[in-house]
């Protein structure tokens, strides 16, 4: 797959906090690639190193596989904590300015201010506007020109819960295209209803990165293994209980739906005439980093 | 907005100069001394170097040229615009770029300015309107538009070194005060390089002949030229302006 994004050690301190440590993350085109982290745990200090407005103080990155360069930036679209545009400006104004940045056709801006619905307000002054139109007015300049990767810094902060699922809807139809999205967010449930990828970021550290299909799963694993594995195989497919079934050396791993206990499963294998030699539940390491995570996020909100 | 406010200050008094020396020139009672003054003040081709003296002076009505700047630039960091135009795609070598074209533009436009207020006194006032003696000393135009370039560039400086709008006024306004206090204790051989003084070192303080006719015998060496080295010097400042400025930018955070 063609590398979108790459990051080798890259590290940054502020003073005696140390906001990212030692961070190495590949990201290829097509991913909706989520960056989940509590508050202060590096995300948007990662997002600002890639996208040149902060230096780091060692490793490197590169886009599209060339070294950074601001060519490569004119072909991402951006949305950050907070929008930001000149507030005695007018939208069409402010997205001029981004065309000829970007090097963009003014034609552009009719065609997203209409994709946001803001098109009857676009001779308004930005400091007129209201949150949630200042917010996709940003998404409107994120969209301009077709960029082929997509950054969302904690999107739907600050937004009522109609905006919120607007966005996440909006992130989805734009995944559907086929565009690379990056998502920071501090919310697993964000980050488990949109992307395909995420990595777990904590003080800095990066925790995990993977498949959110692989760390996410509501249900747990269950370990079995019997005096004869092809028949416990055969047999444990039927069951309707489990979503997948994988053999790990001579350990079949299942995984169950939710609801499905594991005094089922037995029962089921029990009826079936076949006796376990072992049955262990998997503990899910990850999951409990996740609830940590969530813990000390709530903490700091409440 | 500023820009006509501007614009508007620099025409009234352009224009209201001759006004009020008339005015003082009724109420001395030596009405004619005046009319003497009004006449070599106004003069071809003398009128370039006093127009553009009086504007460039360092406490006058430039100041407002800066104050512009310095709003523009620290709006930059103010409204984090400057973070998402990098964002888009600027480098901040561009937008440094951007900013040192507007500070041209700007003097460009206030060079106009005093080109074509000079042009109209000069035609209603001098004596000779002679074409060598309309274009002559023109040389001091450029040298106006030298040193507000030159000043422009200091306050889009402090602008980028302070950020924040009422902290790069006040430090601008203090290092105004502070620049004339340091020429008083230092020694001669380097006030002329102090920053400010550089930068109005250009123009100086005009022949008006004024002081001739009062007092034949007195000798000063005026300034009839524009001097090389004080072009070279302020435009020395000029680069090193841009220079911190580019050097700040970089090793910053937006």
């Amino acid at each position: 797959m063609e590398k979108i994004l790459s990051i080798e050690n890259l590290n940054k301190k502020y003073g005696r906090i140390h906001a990212v440590k030692n961070l190495n993350l590949e990201i290829n085109r097509g991913n909706v690639f989520g960056i989940l982290g509590p508050n202060g745990s590096g995300k948007t200090t990662t997002l600002g190193i890639i996208l040149s407005v902060i230096n780091a103080d060692n490793g490197t990155f590169s886009w599209f596989g060339n070294p950074n360069s601001k060519e490569d930036r004119k072909k991402i679209g951006s949305i950050l904590e907070q929008p930001i545009f000149y507030p005695y400006l007018s939208a069409i104004k402010n997205l001029r300015i981004i065309c000829d940045i970007k090097g963009v056709n003014y034609s552009e801006i009719e065609r997203v201010l209409h994709i946001v619905d803001l098109f009857e307000r676009r001779d308004s002054k930005y400091r007129t506007f209201s949150y949630g139109m200042k917010q996709r007015l940003a998404i409107a300049a994120a969209l301009l020109g077709k960029p082929e990767v997509l950054i969302f810094d904690e999107p739907t902060n600050g937004l009522d819960p109609k905006g919120i699922a607007e966005i996440r809807e909006l992130i989805i139809n734009i995944a559907r295209q086929g565009m690379t999205i990056i998502l920071a967010s501090h919310l697993l449930d964000e980050v488990q209803k949109t992307c395909s990828h995420v990595a777990v970021l904590k003080n800095g550290n990066k925790l995990f990165s993977g498949k959110v299909s692989d760390v996410l799963s509501i249900s747990g694993a269950v370990e079995l293994s019997s005096n004869n594995p092809e028949l416990l195989s055969l047999v444990i497919n039927e069951f309707e209980g489990t979503t997948d079934v994988n053999i790990e050396k001579d350990l079949i791993v299942a995984r169950l739906k939710d609801g499905t206990t594991i005094y089922d499963l037995n029962y089921f294998l029990i009826g079936k005439g076949i006796v376990l030699t072992h049955l262990a539940e998997r503990k899910k390491s990850l999951e409990n980093q996740f609830l940590e995570l969530l813990t000390e996020t709530n903490d700091q909100t409440s | 907005m500023m820009l006509l406010f501007y614009a508007l200050l620099l025409a009234v008094m352009i224009f209201g100069i001759p006004g009020l020396i008339d005015y003082i020139a009724e109420k001395s009672g030596e009405p004619s001394k005046f009319r003497i003054f009004k006449a070599i003040v106004f003069n071809f081709p003398d009128i370039w170097q006093n127009i553009a003296f009086v504007a460039s002076a360092r406490f006058f009505i430039k100041i407002i040229l800066g104050i512009i700047i310095i709003i523009i630039v620290t709006n930059e960091f103010h409204f984090l615009t400057i973070r998402s135009n990098i964002i888009s795609g600027l480098d901040k070598k561009d937008f440094l770029v951007a900013k040192t074209e507007l500070i041209i533009l700007l003097s460009l436009f206030s060079t106009l300015i005093i080109f074509l207020s000079g042009l109209y006194l000069g035609f209603i006032h001098s004596a000779s309107k002679s074409v060598f003696d309309v274009f002559g000393k023109m040389v001091f135009l450029l040298g106006y538009f030298i040193e507000i370039f030159s000043y422009l560039l200091f306050c889009m400086m402090l602008g980028i070194i302070f950020k924040r709008t009422g902290i790069t006024f006040v430090v601008h306004f203090i290092y105004l005060i502070i620049e004339p206090i340091l020429d008083h204790n230092l020694n001669e051989k380097f006030t002329p390089y102090l920053p400010l003084n550089a930068i109005n070192g250009i123009i100086k303080t005009p022949n008006t002949s004024l002081i001739k006719i009062k007092s034949p015998d007195f000798n000063y060496d005026f300034q009839e030229f524009v001097s090389m080295s004080d072009v070279g010097v302020c435009l020395g400042y000029a680069a090193l302006f841009i220079g911190l400025s580019y050097l700040i930018l970089k090793k910053r955070d937006i």
